[in-house]
C-alpha cells in the first residue's frame, strides 16, 4: 500500500509543480503529468470456463463443516503440509496461489465469496452464455457484457477491445469491432518480398464483399501490431507460465504498456476447473498457472498496474459436497479474485452464506450473496469512470455495495 | 420430392461445397457426366472410401482396440519393440490427425466424411481427456453408424471408454454413505450432457432432478479397471450391478421401477433417442451443417417429421434434408466455413498431397482455433459458421498464402500441374485466375476477387491491361512461373468467395 500511495503523491506533486512554476516547467515533469492526466483505465477479465470451484480457492479454514463436507478432497489446515495459507482466522488461499501472497498483503487483491447469480443454470454453456451476456435466463441478449460496458468508454478502434480466443466470445458480442487473436507476434499476413502488394489485393478482393468490415479490422490490427514496443521483454523480470492464462496475461501487458488503446481484454482460460472426479491434483496444478500468471502480470506492469483491474471469475461454483468420486458437480457461489494497483485489497469481501446445509442453495451449492452484476458495475463505476446512470444490465439496477475501491 | 434437374455449375459446386469439403480441379465435369442427381444419391449410399482407408491402413497402427492400446501403453505388448518402449503412442496420435485430414481432403466419399466430422463433434470427447482412446472411439463408436439409427450411435458412444472416461461415467455409482457422509456415489456428468448435449437439447424442459435421476440409471457403469488402476484390467465398459442405484426414478417422464440393472440405462437410452425433442435438436444441428446458421423452420419440421417416423433413420433423415428445394435454394444464403472446411477445401482446391498433418496443419488449425479433436467441452466446437467471424481470420490469409507457396510443412502443392490439366497456363496471372474461377468456384468469382487476384494493377481498365504482361509490361505477380501460380492461387484461396460454402 505505501509504495502504491507514495507513488499517487508523486504523480499529484509533479502536476502542481508543473503549474507552480509558472511557464518554466520542467519538460520531463510535464510530460509525466500530461501522460498521468491522460492514462488510459485498463480492465482485464479473466473468465475461467468449466466452473472453478471457490471453496477450494479461497478456503473457509476456520469453519468446521469445511472439512466435514470436504473430506478427502479438504485442503489440509493452515501450518499442516500443504496446508492452506491463511488470510485470517476464517479464510485462506489454496497453497498454490502462494505467488498472490504478496500482492494481497500490499492491499493490490482483494477475493469477493459468493459471487453469481442462479439464473445462470447448472449447463456450462448456459451459464457461460448466460454470464457473458449478462442477462441469467435471457439467451436473446444482442450484446456482451463488455461490449455494453465499451459503449460507456472513450476511444474506438479494433484494438479497443482485445479477445485472447480463436472465437469471438460472447462477452464481446455487439456491433464494434474487437481484436480476437491467440497470439500477436505472428499477426501478419507471414508472406516474404510482397507482403505490402498483397495486403493491397486482398483489401482490392474484400472491398465489395459482405466481409469486408472483417477484412479491414484485420489489416488494421495488422497496422497497429506492428509496435515495436510490443517485442520488449517483461518488465521487472517478470516470468510468465507457459500454459494459459500466462501468455495471453504477457501479450496484454505488452499491449497495455506500447498504449494501443485497449481499455478491455478478455482472457478466457481453457483449464482443467471442471473436477468432477479427483479434484485435488486438477486445483493444484491449474491454480498454480493461474496464480503465477497473475503475480508475473503485475510485477510486469509495475506501476502501470495502477491504471489496470483484471477480475477472475468462471461461470459458476461446484457443490458444496464432495461427491462420490472425490469431486464436486455443478453448483452456484463462486470465488472471484479482483487485481490492481487502485483495489482496496487485502480483504475477502462479500457476505459468506456459510456451510450450514440450511445456509446452501438447494441443499447442495454455496449460496449466492452478491449478484455478478453488482461485481461488474462496481468496477465500471471505481476503475473504469463509467457513469452510475449507464445501463450496462437491461432490467437490473445496482443494489449492493462491495467495497472493491474503498 | 424435389429432384434438382438443373446440372448448372452452380448447383454443383454449391452440393461439392455443402456434402463434401469443396471442389477438386476437374471433378465439376466428372459430377455432371454422371449426373448431378445420380452424384447425390451415390454420396448418400457410400461407405468410406475403400483407397482412402488402404492408405491410412498403411500406418498400420490406427486400428487397435482400447484393450490393446492399455497393452502399448504398459509396455507390455507384443507390439512394442523393447528398446522403444513408448512408441507407440506420440507417432499414433499424429497419424491419427493425418487419417482425419487425408480422409476430408481425399476421399471421394465427401458425405460420408461430413458426417463423420459433424457426429464425432456433435459426440465430441475431446483427446486431451479422453486420450489415445480418442482412435477408438472415432474407429468403433462414430463411423461405423453415421448412415444407421440414431439409437446405435447414441449407444455405440454411451457404452465407449472413450465417453464414459470423458465424462466421468465410469465413476458413477450409487450413493455409499458411512457414518452420515456420501464417500462415494452419483457422478451427474454424463447424465446431463446425455440430455443437454446428445439428445433432447438444452432448451427441452428437463428439470434439475432429470439430470441427477439420468445420472442414477447409469450408475454403475464403468471400465474394466480392478480398484480403479489403469494399470490393471482391459479397459472396457462393464456394467457393476453392486454400483446401480435400484430405487425408483423418473427422467423426463419415463418411469423406472425400481430394482433395475444395466437395462435401465438402455431404456432411458431407447427413450430419449426417439424422443420429438431429440428429433427436433438433432434436424435442427443437421440443417445448420448443410444449410445456414438460422435454416428454415419448414426444413428442420420436414426432417424431425422423418426421424420421428423412421424412429431416428439417419440416411433418411439426411435424404429428406438433401432433397429439400430448402437446400437446393441455400446458394443464396452462403455460409461462412469452419476452419476445418476451409483448410480442408482449399487441400481440395490445389490437389494437395498430405503426407504428414503435424506439425503443419495441425498448427494452423491451432491458430483458427480448431485443432482437431482438441475440443476441450463436450459442447464440440461451434456449429455456426457466424462464431468463427473474427479478426482470427488473419490465419486464413496466413494459410492460404503458406499453402500455395508450397510452406506448409507435410504437404506437398503442384500448381502448375492442376492449371495445365485444366488447360490453363500457369505462368499466366488470368489464365491461373481463369481455371480456378471455372473449376473450384463454379464461375462465381466477383470481378473484384478476379482483378485482385489477376490484374497487372488495380482499379479500372485493370482486365484490359493484364493483356499487355504479353507485350512484355512487368506484371507485379509475374516473377517466374513458380511465384506466379503461387500468389495467384495464394490470393484466390484468401478471397471472400472461398470462405463461404
Amino acid at each position: 500500500m505505501s509504495w502504491n500511495l507514495s507513488r499517487r503523491v508523486f504523480l499529484k506533486g509533479a502536476g502542481l509543480l508543473a503549474v507552480g512554476l509558472g511557464g518554466l516547467p520542467s519538460e520531463v515533469i510535464l510530460r509525466t503529468a500530461r501522460a498521468a492526466a491522460n492514462k488510459k483505465k485498463v480492465f482485464v477479465h479473466v473468465f475461467l470456463r468449466g466452473g472453478a470451484d471457490g471453496v477450494n480457492l479461497v478456503v473457509p479454514h476456520g469453519d468446521p463443516l469445511y472439512y466435514e463436507h470436504r473430506r478427502e478432497i479438504a485442503l489440509p489446515r493452515p501450518g499442516r503440509p500443504g496446508g492452506v495459507i491463511a488470510l485470517d482466522e476464517h479464510f485462506g488461499f489454496h497453497p498454490s496461489l502462494a505467488p498472490l501472497q504478496a500482492l494481497y498483503k500490499e492491499g493490490r487483491l482483494a477475493a469477493v465469496h459468493a459471487v453469481g447469480h442462479y439464473g445462470v443454470s447448472r449447463s456450462h454453456f448456459s451459464a457461460q452464455d448466460f454470464t457473458e451476456l449478462g442477462t441469467p435466463g435471457e439467451r436473446g441478449t444482442k450484446t456482451g457484457i463488455l461490449a455494453r460496458l465499451e459503449e460507456n468508454i472513450e476511444g474506438a478502434g479494433v484494438l479497443k477491445s482485445v479477445s485472447f480466443s480463436a472465437q469471438r466470445p460472447l462477452s464481446f458480442l455487439g456491433p464494434e469491432p474487437a481484436l480476437v487473436t491467440l497470439g500477436i507476434e505472428s499477426f501478419n499476413l507471414g508472406v516474404e518480398g510482397w507482403a505490402d502488394e498483397c495486403e493491397k489485393r486482398l483489401r482490392w478482393m474484400y472491398a465489395p464483399s459482405a466481409l469486408a468490415p472483417t477484412a479491414d479490422q484485420v489489416f488494421s490490427a495488422v497496422q497497429s501490431l506492428r509496435a515495436p514496443a510490443l517485442r520488449n521483454k517483461p518488465g521487472g523480470g517478470a516470468a510468465y507460465p507457459a500454459a494459459s492464462p500466462g501468455p495471453a496475461l504477457q501479450q496484454a501487458s505488452r499491449i497495455i504498456q506500447a498504449g494501443l488503446g485497449t481499455s478491455c481484454f478478455f482472457v478466457p482460460v481453457g483449464g482443467r476447473f471442471d473436477t468432477h472426479s479427483n479434484q485435488l491434483e486438477p486445483n493444484a496444478t491449474e491454480f498454480d498457472i493461474l496464480a503465477r500468471s497473475l503475480a508475473a502480470f503485475a510485477k510486469d506492469l509495475g506501476p502501470t498496474l495502477d491504471d489496470v483491474v483484471v477480475l477472475v471469475t468462471t461461470e459458476f461454483g461446484r457443490t458444496v459436497f464432495v461427491n462420490g468420486s472425490h469431486g464436486t458437480d455443478h453448483g452456484s457461489a463462486y470465488c472471484a479474485l479482483v487485481m490492481g494497483g487502485e483495489v482496496k485489497g487485502g480483504r475477502i469481501l462479500g457476505q459468506w452464506p456459510g456451510l450450514a446445509k440450511s445456509a446452501l442453495h438447494e441443499e447442495r451449492d454455496l449460496a449466492v450473496t452478491t449478484d455478478f452484476r453488482d461485481l461488474y458495475s462496481e468496477l465500471a463505476q471505481g476503475h473504469l469512470g463509467v457513469g452510475a446512470s449507464a445501463k450496462l444490465f437491461p432490467g437490473f439496477t445496482p443494489g449492493g455495495r462491495i467495497g472493491l475501491f474503498s | 420430392m424435389a429432384i434438382p434437374t438443373a446440372q448448372d455449375e452452380r448447383s454443383v459446386v454449391h452440393f461439392l461445397n455443402r456434402g463434401g469439403f469443396g471442389p477438386t480441379a476437374g471433378q465439376l465435369a466428372q459430377v455432371k457426366r454422371r449426373g448431378l442427381w445420380n452424384y447425390v444419391r451415390d454420396q448418400i449410399e457410400a461407405q468410406a472410401d475403400p483407397e482412402v482407408e488402404k492408405r491410412i491402413a498403411r500406418f498400420g497402427d490406427q486400428g487397435y482396440s482400447v484393450t490393446e492400446m492399455f497393452e502399448i501403453y504398459r509396455g507390455k505388448s507384443p507390439l512394442v519393440k523393447k528398446d522403444q518402449p513408448l512408441n507407440g503412442i506420440m507417432p499414433m496420435l499424429d497419424n491419427f490427425y493425418t487419417s482425419k485430414i487425408f480422409r476430408a481432403a481425399a476421399s471421394e466419399s465427401q458425405l460420408h466424411e461430413v458426417l463423420a466430422d459433424f457426429w464425432f463433434n456433435h459426440f465430441n470427447v475431446s483427446r486431451v481427456s479422453a486420450r489415445w482412446g480418442t482412435i477408438a472411439y472415432e474407429r468403433e463408436a462414430i463411423r461405423p453408424n453415421l448412415k444407421g439409427r440414431f439409437r446405435d450411435l447414441l449407444g455405440a458412444t454411451a457404452t465407449h471408454p472413450a465417453m464414459l472416461f470423458y465424462l466421468d461415467n465410469y465413476l458413477n455409482r450409487r450413493n455409499h454413505m458411512e457414518g452420515g457422509h456420501l464417500v462415494r456415489g452419483i457422478n451427474e456428468n454424463y447424465g446431463r450432457e446425455l440430455l443437454e448435449l446428445h439428445t433432447v437439447g438444452v432448451d427441452a424442459g428437463y428439470k434439475e432432478t432429470d439430470v441427477v435421476n439420468a445420472a442414477r440409471v447409469f450408475s454403475g457403469w464403468g471400465l474394466d479397471h480392478p480398484r480403479g488402476d489403469i494399470d490393471r484390467g482391459t479397459g472396457v465398459f462393464v456394467f457393476r450391478p453392486e454400483e446401480h442405484d435400484r430405487d425408483p426414478k423418473t427422467v423426463f417422464g419415463l418411469e423406472f421401477a425400481g430394482g433395475g440393472g444395466r437395462e435401465e440405462g438402455e431404456k432411458l437410452l431407447d427413450y430419449l433417442s426417439v424422443h420429438p425433442a431429440t428429433a427436433l435438436f438433432i434436424s435442427t444441428k443437421l440443417a445448420r451443417r448443410f444449410l445456414s446458421d438460422e435454416p428454415p423452420k419448414s426444413l428442420v419440421d420436414r426432417c424431425a417429421e422423418t426421424f420421428i417416423s423412421t424412429k431416428g433413420d439417419l440416411k433418411q433423415v439426411v435424404t429428406t434434408l438433401l432433397e429439400s428445394p430448402e437446400f437446393w435454394a441455400a446458394p443464396s444464403t452462403p455460409r461462412f466455413k469452419t476452419p476445418f472446411e476451409f483448410v480442408i477445401a482449399c487441400l481440395r482446391a490445389t490437389g494437395a498431397s498430405v503426407d504428414s498433418a503435424v506439425p503443419g496443419l495441425v498448427g494452423s488449425l491451432d491458430a483458427m482455433g480448431m485443432r482437431p479433436y482438441y475440443c476441450a467441452p463436450p459442447t464440440g466446437y461451434p456449429d455456426r459458421g457466424a462464431d468463427w467471424l473474427s479478426p482470427a481470420y488473419l490465419h486464413r490469409f496466413r494459410f492460404a498464402l503458406a499453402l500455395a507457396e508450397g510452406r506448409i510443412p507435410g504437404v506437398r502443392v503442384r500448381l502448375g500441374d492442376v492449371v495445365k490439366v485444366s488447360g490453363g497456363d500457369a505462368s499466366d496471372p488470368l489464365s491461373i485466375a481463369t481455371v480456378f474461377n471455372r473449376e473450384i468456384f463454379g464461375g462465381g468469382l466477383s470481378p473484384s476477387t478476379l482483378e485482385g487476384a489477376s490484374a497487372l494493377a488495380l482499379g479500372a481498365n485493370a482486365f484490359k491491361r493484364v493483356m499487355d504482361t504479353a507485350t512484355g509490361t512487368k506484371h507485379p505477380l509475374k516473377a517466374d512461373p513458380v511465384t506466379t501460380a503461387a500468389k495467384v492461387v495464394g490470393l484466390l484461396l484468401a478471397s471472400p468467395e472461398m470462405q463461404m460454402r
